[in-house]
């Protein structure tokens, strides 16, 4: 009876702790900015567009999926397809790092695959900076 | 006239440069084009040694064969069909099953629907599982026992994301309900999957779950509440509504991932509720309810050992508990060794991040059993 006791108390303590911790994450986080793009193979985006994070979405909705756009320390630009290499599924992006809903299978922010399923990194695209825009060659 | 021709000529090709094109995002791999099957697959082998016994067994555990085909962008199909024990005949428990079988059709951006034999989000192994994902030959007890992966029904699945919420993901899923004669202690509602097959659809359920990835921590909390079968012969002992005779489970899990290192904690809890009439009615030992949790940590030792190697040499402990007869009806006796504890240690040889070798050693303590210890080894791909 006490192990009982001890299981559901120790149950309701994890899924209590599970909410709460997702509840004051959620409130904390900001969401990523998202550029529209127009329909064009060179897509630029004002380097104003990037706020602290250095992370934005460029929404593609002629494209079956988004690109994201990563700025690192250096000033150095990857322009990442936001397809999972493993079964194509649209992939879920923080502001710590790229994750399949589906698989679990995970990314850096550089694309490479770094848990499995997936195997292969992430498809990115060209990069140009000019004065004050970043260009993404799509093709 | 000279600038008028040179302009002529390089027009359309500045105007192909700047303008996107439904052949330019063809050719550079964007959209699909015409249809598009893909093959692939996943496989596992052991020989597990039961050392309090002193048997052991050598077996191909499971051969899946993946196909799919993308007839659009918007609809895709995802089909994977298991052999199980490599043959099926009579009394060698071999199975050829088809374990997910639907259209996945996109509604949005964020969001999709899965229509047709698909595996609901409940818990870690069931969506994701992959041989060479899970540590150890088999699946936890926890995810086989209480949640009974893979578990797989016939119905439709919203699933989704949030831009506005970076990390969230939701689904929401409306399928058929269990078959209640299959209800029983020591495989909890495990047998009473229809697994797609001649699925009584008068009952049905519903699923939910919530995944949240922040930082290092991926976060998710599922429940299911369905109906389970009811006997045509009798309907004064039971209602009849689409979730008579319910079944409720909710489970959580956390995997938190710094580098090397990974830890996966989950519970389950599961509740038969009207297990008393279904007792009496078909001559079962249905508990009322079951539960289960583990914690597992695994650390890849040769980024210590050799930093710079491609390879990973995962080595993981993990402790299960099961109650598979958390509470009885008065009329119902609790089945020998229904408390489980279990300890395991092993080693995971990644050749490849999808080619791998395992080894690990189970002890098993049940209540009022004797103890079982397990050695196995094997190996799992897939591509």
């Amino acid at each position: 009876m006490k192990r009982k006791a001890f299981i559901k108390s120790c149950g309701n303590i994890c899924v209590k702790a599970l909410v709460a911790s997702a509840l004051a994450s959620m409130a904390s986080c900001s969401p990523i900015p998202i550029h529209k793009a127009s329909e064009n193979n060179i897509i630029p985006v004002p380097l104003s567009r990037f706020d602290a994070k250095n992370l934005i979405l460029i929404y593609t909705p002629w494209l079956p999926y988004d690109v994201l756009l990563v700025r690192f320390p250096n000033n150095q630009f990857k322009a990442l397809w936001m397809k999972c290499s493993h079964q194509d599924e649209a992939l879920t992006i923080t502001r710590y790092g790229i994750f399949c809903p589906a698989h679990g299978s995970s990314f850096d922010l550089n694309g490479k695959a770094l848990h499995p399923p997936a195997v292969d990194a992430l498809k990115d695209f060209k990069v140009d900076v000019k004065s004050n825009v970043v260009e993404i060659h799509l093709i | 006239m000279k600038k008028v021709v040179i302009l002529l000529l390089f027009l359309p090709q500045v105007a192909f440069c700047q303008i996107f094109t439904k052949e330019d995002s063809l050719s550079a791999g964007l959209k699909t084009s015409n249809a598009n099957t893909v093959i692939s697959g996943y496989g596992e082998a052991k020989i597990n040694m039961d050392l309090t016994r002193g048997e052991s067994q050598a077996n191909i555990t499971r051969n899946v064969i993946f196909l799919g085909h993308k007839f659009s962008d918007q609809i895709s199909l995802f089909s994977e069909l298991e052999l199980e024990n490599t043959k099926v005949e009579n009394g060698n428990q071999g199975e050829f099953a088809l374990e997910q079988l639907f259209l996945k059709i996109n509604i949005n951006r964020n969001n999709y629907i899965s229509t047709g034999l698909f595996l609901p989000r409940i818990g870690i192994i069931n969506e994701n599982h992959l041989p060479a994902t899970f540590l150890g030959c088999d699946r936890n007890f926890v995810e086989s026992l209480i949640i009974p992966s893979t578990w797989r029904e016939l119905g439709v699945s919203l699933n989704g994301r949030s831009y506005n919420l970076p990390g969230l993901n939701y689904t929401l899923s409306l399928m058929n309900g269990l078959n209640a004669s299959g209800y029983s202690q020591n495989d909890g509602i495990r047998e009473a999957r229809y697994e797609g097959s001649l699925a009584r659809s008068q009952q049905i359920a519903v699923s939910a779950s919530l995944l949240y990835y922040y930082r290092s921590l991926r976060m998710q909390v599922s429940a299911y509440y369905g109906g389970s079968n009811v006997p045509k012969t009798d309907s004064v002992l039971f209602s009849r509504n689409p979730f008579s005779l319910p079944v409720a489970l909710i489970e959580a899990n956390l995997q938190w991932t710094k580098s090397n290192f990974q830890t996966k904690l989950l519970i389950a809890h599961t509740r038969i509720i009207e297990a008393e009439k279904m007792n009496s009615y078909y001559h079962t030992d249905a508990p009322m309810s079951n539960i289960g949790a583990y914690i597992e940590l695994s650390y890849n030792i040769l980024s210590f050992l050799k930093p710079k190697a491609t390879q990973r040499l995962l080595c993981f402990g993990r402790y299960e508990y099961l109650n598979q007869a958390l509470n009885v009806s008065e009329n119902t006796t609790r089945i020998a060794g229904n408390e489980w504890h279990v300890s395991s240690f092993g080693l995971q040889w990644y050749l490849l991040k999808n080619v791998c070798f395992k080894g690990d050693y189970k002890l098993i303590q049940r209540n009022q059993l004797q103890n079982q210890e397990l050695l196995n080894i094997g190996m799992a791909f897939h591509f």
